[in-house]
């Protein structure tokens, strides 16, 4: 593969992890969302077959299988199991309406562009410049889960935030050692899954699935 | 066999036994696996201090390694693990969870207790920081489920709290890892050592650009949320009161310190490579700030156990003060004050779950006269309170006093003066819900009945109320203990 | 042979828009499994409204009376200042994109103006949402052209397209499919078509476009219907050279290549729009109160394709 189509493909493959990740902002449908998420799962797990493809790395690739069966099969899977399969299956109660929540998409963008120039300058490569995606992707995941109350979307927020992080990883050094990366994996797989089970926990005690209920602790 | 395995060993063996648990159920001889696995760490604690005092570090494939200060660490982990594993008997006797779902069965539980302890376990002894990452991760996983034990409202909302706040704050930490490595790749480390502390601390100086600065950052934020500090406090005594007693105690006395600790290797980082301005500038509001909260909180509390996660999160924060000043004396008096709290909280937690037990209320209205009605217990509650207050002889008074030395001959006065008026108001406080507590006239149709206590569970305390009475008298032995830590961190007055 | 081949751009284009129209009219029937009119019958409907006498509204003046007159005159001149089948049209070094969009304004505000003298409910109420979806479109389409611009440094047509042509990899970038994912939303939503508005209906509360120009009738609504249907192919035809400028011939020399300019016109805009109305049989209109979430979103595509121009290096073959 030549450098050049490499980058062009990298490039449409992490713009299509970012746009992915913005989709989500504008869906309602839980559903769909979840849907959104297997989608920006697999782009990133194009991420990692190709730079593995392009550096001929077999660990890489084995790697990006391993992320595409626990991100793009895995974590959905059990983040749909928290949306009620009977009554609402809307994301409608919002802190911040649709079309705002796309303008500030758009600014975040911007700043994740401002906020990651020193570390671009750092090592500019052709590879290294599209960090300002990753970033933005970043961005936008801990914008879903400070704006959003129903709790698939904050686990699905979450589960973004943590593709988002690996996607940083991908562009900036190819991934990090196998080790913490399997770990990671490990983790956060358990962690959508402790998340889950508390949440089903929380529902058959309280009928609810918005954060915003959850008052019985306070000061 | 290496002395070096042993490291590997002591992350093993819990897990070990919580597989042991997981087939043949929590009866007589997996009770037994499980103390032996926490006493196995103990011993690794020391033979890592005596190879420590010959200048050896055991290192253990570029993954994990054992200093002077891993060793304390590790120490105060069998302390309070085995305090933990013992009172947690009591209490699976007196909450019997339903046994036919494994999250709440007594199975269950001692298995997510023996991997938090694995998981600290493996923070405490990590040299790679990504793996120190994956320990952290593994302790809130492993607590998410001992949180939400009880299975109530609060408790699960109390996990829930916990499990988002934690995890997403590693999860920052976790890009700082990231962006660490990418920085120290580009200074010319070799991918396989990239993450390695040791390494790191080595190749520090050819880090000085704006990406270390960035990484270290997040690491400071992400790691700064697991020790409670603020503004990332919010869960600290949500989770701390809604847990069984045994799990506060371990999650107060040692997975904070432990989350300390990292914070304290990372100091050590950014002092050789970025130099400790920033970094200590952000920790120290930090640690005022979490000072200040906590007393605030503590004036007015009306819950026996938050009072008393509160006083850890002002210890947390003094601790986070020492790590910002950075000179030796500091470093020496923040981990005297890991050690004590340690010790000090692990008793008070397991004495307030034995009130909770009798009491079945954790509001400070519903507990009076607990002298008369508990001698025992009231004692063991003045012995952990006091240690927590710092009053000599117990070792926090020596931490207390070797931090606010550390301020003054780092000229940070105005510091100073806020952390011990902040303390002033803390003790103050803790004392007066104490003595009304202890001494309070019962109220008009009150319970007065006497409270019961298990002869076992008074040796356990009595066994943890000696140590950490026999440390605090001990001063030369400790001393030279936590000098060697603060070595191991390489700071040099 | 230049002006000749203007003139030759502007009737293609007068021709083929009715017929354009009806092949989407045909491709949606035909996929709904309907067998839907001729393609000839926009021409015949045109023809049959011409012969047709003119009633005016009591009351209403000259916005009414100019409306569609200047509403196809302003499409017309559209016509001329794109380069669609040849680049180096007369003037072309002066028409800029900005020119397009301001021109593709006057047209819908005059025939706004127009809704409004008739004083009626149907026709006040059409004139303020396609304003209000007029002003929306305008930040995103002035987004996706400053994308555009980067490229070739130019915000003029002819210089963009031109650069398109000379380094044709440049299109295979992400930030020329968020400008094109941008741009063609903003079509869609200027040709008044599904999911912003719904161009087969007089009966919905929902109408933007049709409700505007009910009133309209008789050779007025020939012009106007006439001048909505160049919009939408001198839109595509834009949008189609911007991006995929192949065919299109570079002078006006040789007979050759404008006549292999206008075949390669016509099947790229017959393509797209085939396309478009094969797309809409699986939309529905969207609320009203949802076209912003749409348009804000085609102004994101716009600004993410500035950003990205700016972040992203260009690669080079």
């Amino acid at each position: 593969m030549s450098v050049g189509s490499f980058t062009s493909l990298f490039y449409f493959d992490i713009g299509a992890f970012l746009f992915f990740t913005m989709a989500i902002a504008w869906r309602k449908s839980l559903f769909g969302q979840v849907r959104l998420l297997r989608a920006n799962a697999i782009a990133l797990f194009l991420l990692g077959l190709l730079s593995g493809i392009y550096a001929k790395d077999a660990a890489l690739i084995g790697l990006s299988i391993v992320i595409l069966l626990v991100r793009a099969y895995g974590i959905p899977t059990i983040i749909a199991r928290a949306i009620p399969h009977s009554g609402d299956q809307w994301e409608s109660t919002r802190v911040v309406n649709t079309t705002a929540s796309i303008l500030i998409v758009a600014a975040i963008t911007a700043f994740a562009y401002i906020l990651t120039e020193p570390l671009v300058a750092l090592n500019p490569t052709k590879r290294i410049a599209s960090l300002p995606v990753g970033v933005s992707a970043l961005l936008i995941a801990v914008f879903l889960i400070v704006t959003r109350r129903r709790i698939a979307t904050q686990l699905i927020a979450f589960a973004l935030f943590d593709n988002a992080i690996s996607a940083c990883a991908f562009v900036l050094t190819e991934g990090v050692p196998l080790v913490v990366e399997s770990g990671a994996l490990l983790d956060v797989l358990l962690l959508i899954f402790v998340l889950v089970a508390l949440a089903s926990n929380m529902r058959s005690q309280t009928q609810s699935m918005d954060i915003a209920e959850l008052r019985e602790l306070h000061e | 066999m290496n002395a070096s395995d042993l490291l590997g060993l002591i992350v093993l063996l819990p897990i070990l036994v919580s597989v042991a648990l997981y087939f043949f159920g929590w009866n007589g001889a997996t009770q037994k696996m499980e103390v032996v696995s926490v006493l196995a760490i103990g011993v690794a604690s020391v033979v890592i201090y005596l190879d420590s005092r010959h200048g050896k570090l055991l290192q253990f494939h570029n993954l994990l390694s054992g200093d002077a200060l891993t060793a304390i660490l590790l120490g105060l982990t069998c302390v309070v693990s085995t305090m933990a594993i013992l009172a947690s008997r009591e209490y699976l006797e007196r909450h019997p969870g339903d046994q036919t779902k494994l999250v709440q069965s007594n199975k269950g539980y001692a298995m997510a207790m023996q991997i938090f302890i694995a998981a600290m376990t493996l923070a405490v002894v990590s040299d790679n920081l990504g793996l120190t990452w994956v320990g952290i991760e593994a302790t809130t996983i492993s607590t998410a489920f001992l949180v939400a034990h009880k299975a109530t409202t609060k408790a699960s909302e109390a996990a829930w709290k916990y499990v988002i706040i934690c995890s997403f704050g590693i999860t920052i930490a976790f890009f700082g890892t990231v962006i660490l490595y990418f920085s120290a790749i580009n200074s010319g480390m070799s991918p396989a050592n990239a993450l390695v502390i040791h390494d790191l601390v080595k190749n520090a100086s050819h880090m000085r650009n704006n990406a270390t600065t960035l990484g270290l950052g997040l690491l400071l934020i992400g790691y700064a949320t697991k020790v409670g500090l603020f503004p990332f406090h919010t869960w600290l005594a949500d989770a701390h009161s809604q847990a069984p007693a045994p799990v506060s105690a371990l999650m107060s006395g040692v997975l904070l310190s432990v989350a300390g600790g990292v914070l304290l290797r990372i100091s050590e980082i950014s002092r050789l490579s970025i130099g400790h301005k920033v970094f200590s500038d952000v920790l120290m509001t930090m640690g005022v700030a979490t000072i200040v909260i906590a007393a605030m909180l503590l004036v007015r509390q009306k819950d026996y156990k938050r009072l008393y996660a509160y006083s850890s999160l002002e210890n947390m924060g003094l601790i986070a003060v020492g790590i910002a000043v950075g000179s030796k004396i500091a470093i020496y008096g923040l981990i005297i004050q890991i050690v004590g709290h340690g010790i000090s909280k692990g008793i008070v937690f397991i004495t307030t779950g034995h009130i909770y037990d009798e009491l079945g209320d954790t509001s400070i209205d519903s507990l009076r006269s607990l002298s008369h009605r508990s001698p025992i217990l009231a004692t063991f509650a003045i012995i952990g309170t006091v240690g927590i207050l710092g009053f000599p002889p117990f070792l926090l008074f020596g931490g207390e006093t070797s931090i606010a030395f550390g301020l003054i001959r780092s000229h940070d006065i105005i510091a100073l003066i806020i952390v011990a008026g902040a303390l002033l108001i803390a003790a103050i406080s803790i004392y007066r819900h104490g003595i009304a507590m202890l001494f309070g006239p019962v109220g008009p149709g009150q319970d007065t009945r006497p409270f019961s206590i298990k002869t076992r569970a008074t040796l356990m305390l009595f066994g943890a109320s000696l140590l950490s009475l026999l440390l605090g008298i001990d001063g030369p032995n400790v001393t030279t203990i936590a000098r060697a830590g603060a070595n191991a961190i390489g700071v040099s007055l | 042979m230049s002006y000749l081949s203007l003139i030759l751009q502007i009737t293609l284009i007068v021709v083929i828009s009715p017929l354009i129209g009806q092949l989407m009219i045909k491709i949606k029937s035909k996929a709904e499994g309907r067998r839907g009119p001729s393609l000839l019958q926009g021409v015949r409907e045109l023809g049959k409204l011409l012969k047709k006498g003119e009633i005016n509204p009591i009351g209403t003046g000259s916005a009414f009376a100019l409306a569609p007159a200047i509403y196809l005159v302003s499409t017309l001149v559209l016509s001329a200042i794109i380069p669609l089948i040849a680049l180096k049209l007369p003037g072309s070094s002066n028409y800029d994109l900005f020119w397009v969009v301001g021109i593709l304004l006057i047209g819908t505000i005059a025939l706004g103006l127009g809704g409004l003298d008739t004083a009626t409910a149907f026709g006040g109420m059409g004139a303020s949402r396609e304003l209000m979806v007029a002003a929306l479109i305008e930040p995103s389409i002035l987004m996706a052209i400053y994308a555009l611009s980067i490229r070739a440094n130019s915000s003029n047509i002819f210089k963009i397209v031109h650069a398109t042509l000379s380094n044709p990899q440049q299109i295979a970038s992400p930030q020329s499919a968020l400008a094109l994912i941008g741009l063609v939303i903003v079509v869609v939503a200027e040709a008044g078509r599904i999911p912003i508005d719904n161009p087969s209906t007089h009966l919905e509360l929902t109408m933007i476009h049709e409700a505007m120009v009910l009133e309209v009738n008789g050779p007025k609504l020939a012009m106007v219907k006439l001048a909505s249907s160049m919009r939408l192919v001198i839109l595509i035809g834009l949008v189609v050279n911007l991006f995929f400028p192949i065919g299109i011939s570079y002078s006006t020399s040789s007979v050759g290549s404008i006549i292999l300019g206008i075949v390669a016109l016509v099947i790229k805009v017959s393509l797209l729009a085939g396309l478009l109305a094969f797309v809409e049989v699986f939309l529905a209109k969207l609320r009203l109160f949802r076209v912003p979430e749409l348009l804000a979103g085609s102004f994101v595509f716009g600004f993410l394709a500035v950003t990205a121009s700016y972040f992203l290096p260009v690669i080079k073959a």
